[in-house]
């Protein structure tokens, strides 16, 4: 318990002396383990304190690019988000034989679709 | 006018959390300027976040001080019935209450600790120049009295282990503690649910009285005592149940026999008077029993004689759930009620808690604060004036940039559960 006090409290208010939350929203898929990673992520403290993250599933087993698609198309409309993540796990089910082409591939695709919008 | 309210160890709340009612943006009409604190106070105070964050807790903190000092004396017989902090960390821990508040001028504070056994401690002070001075102080059974207010000597005679010294401190005609409590008392609350009998709040219907002239006698309403023009008290009811626009055009109130099913299965009748609200429709005017009116209606109604008697005595009324059957162009003119001197020159505050979040839009920064529950189950309560920015800064944007969680206080909405168990994921 606090100690009592004995005079006045200032009743003067404090202002500004938070920052607004950042605002992330990530787009992944759901069949895998990646949204208990992504709220694991989401509930540390550090991350908590200061971001707020918004954690969009997509049911339809969407390949990668129709996530990338859903958060161009969010973006487009609403800035108010000032990260958009696209999470998905590309060793499963089973473990690409060419991962590092892959995501080179997938760099191209993203840069090439993301073009008109950045 | 209430300045501020700090609580901490009730149930939700359990690290002391602080709602001030000071005004950060002084230079708008509806900031009241009190000179002798060299601040300005809100008319409004609203209370955002998400369920179960602890909202409701904070308003109902207050309500249960104020029945505390109402009904203390009376009625804790064999316990406080406080509820402190249910998880870990509650119990053993004294709850506490501070409540500020500027009556005339003078700043009053007090102050109390109190578990389920015993009152420990218990202060009422004033700031008649800059500085504090005590009126009474309790520690335990030791009871301090200022020099000079020998009226309050027989507080020693009340005093019990679980009663507050303020209760009994009530019963003397001490004009410094008289004015305290009249304006702590005259607290009224609306949406908040009990389960203890002794804590109810007076929530009679004040709202009835006012459209019934003849069954007024000489019942006191909270801030209609000493309204002598009934017709003038008709008058302005009925105009703020007409500015709901709910198709109402006048009040019955009158003495009817109703009757009722009771527990042993018999038919009983009761007497009583019975309101019916008068329905215009084309052309006809058609009284309907007051039961058969929308959840909307009834709420409108009630908040009427609650609003009316705390906008006539300056006084503060809580309001849990505004938002949960009003229409929020309803809530918009409940709060502009308060907020403009013309219709508030009395000083009257609104505390309110809502999910209705385009009122945001009619509030300044500083009369929002923000609810959160943290991992360990306990109730944090911040003032959206202290984050930084531009929108913050000038009150503008406040609701979307809050619903895209810049001030978090949203809920924390997971659908992975959910489209697992609906077997949309794997």
């Amino acid at each position: 318990m606090a100690p009592r006090r004995t005079r006045a409290k200032d009743l003067s208010r404090k202002t500004a002396i938070r920052p607004e939350r950042r605002t992330v929203v990530i787009f992944c898929e759901g069949s895998a383990a990646e949204p208990d990673y992504l709220k694991a992520v989401k509930a540390l403290p550090q991350v908590r304190s200061d971001t707020s993250i918004n954690i969009e599933i997509d049911p339809e087993q969407g390949v990668p690019m129709t996530l990338v698609e859903n958060a161009v198309r969010r973006k487009r409309c609403d800035d108010e988000v000032d990260e958009f993540w696209c999470v998905f796990d590309v060793e499963w089910p089973v473990h690409h034989p060419n991962l590092a082409n892959a995501i080179g591939q997938s760099l191209r695709d993203l840069a090439r679709y993301l073009q008109p919008v950045l | 006018m209430l300045i501020r309210f700090e609580v901490a160890n009730f149930r939700s709340v359990l690290d002391p959390v602080e709602l001030s009612m000071v005004a950060v943006d002084t230079d708008r009409d509806a900031a009241r300027a009190v000179p002798s604190l060299g601040e300005s106070l809100l008319p409004v105070a609203a209370i955002y976040g998400p369920n179960a964050s602890g909202k409701s807790n904070i308003i109902a903190a207050l309500a249960w001080l104020t029945a505390a000092v109402r009904v203390s004396l009376l009625a804790w017989d064999d316990e406080i019935p406080v509820e402190p902090f249910a998880f870990g960390g509650g119990h053993g821990r004294r709850t506490e209450f501070t409540v500020e508040s500027v009556i005339a001028g003078v700043r009053f504070e007090y102050v109390v600790e109190l578990d389920r056994e015993a009152v420990h401690y218990e202060g009422l002070f004033h700031y008649p120049e800059k500085k504090r001075r005590r009126i009474f102080e309790r520690e335990g059974d030791e009871l301090k009295l200022q020099r000079g207010l020998g009226g309050l000597s027989g507080m020693r005679e009340l005093q019990t282990p679980r009663a507050l010294a303020l209760s009994a401190a009530r019963r003397f005609n001490e004009p410094l503690v008289r004015d305290f409590t009249r304006d702590l008392l005259a607290t009224r609350a609306q949406g908040l649910r009990w389960d203890r009998p002794s804590l109810w709040l007076r929530t009679f219907q004040p709202s009835r009285d006012l459209f019934d002239q003849a069954g007024r006698r000489q019942r006191a309403l909270p801030g209609l005592e000493h309204s002598t023009n009934l017709e003038d008290d008709r008058t302005q009811a009925l105009a703020l149940l007409r500015l709901a626009d709910l198709g109402i055009d006048d009040v019955l109130v009158e003495e009817a026999e109703t009757t009722y099913t009771g527990p042993d299965g018999e038919s009983r009748s009761q007497t009583g008077r019975r309101v019916r609200l008068v329905h215009r429709t084309a052309g006809e005017r058609t009284p309907l029993d007051f039961a058969k009116e929308s959840a909307g209606t009834r709420t409108w109604f009630e908040l009427i004689g609650p609003v009316l008697g705390a906008l006539r005595a300056g006084s503060l009324l809580l309001f849990d759930e505004l938002d949960a059957s009003l229409h929020p162009t309803l809530s918009v003119q409940l709060i502009r009620l308060f907020q403009d001197p013309a219709t508030n020159p009395a000083g009257a505050q609104l505390v309110f808690t809502s999910h209705d979040t385009s009122l945001l839009n009619q509030l300044n920064r500083d009369e929002v604060w923000l609810t959160e529950k943290g991992a360990d189950g306990v109730t944090r309560l911040g003032a959206l004036a202290e984050f930084a920015g531009e929108r913050v800064r000038k009150s503008q944007n406040i609701e979307r940039a809050y619903l895209h969680g810049r001030f978090g206080a949203l809920p924390d909405v997971d659908r992975t559960e959910l489209l697992r168990a609906l077997g949309l994921i794997g």
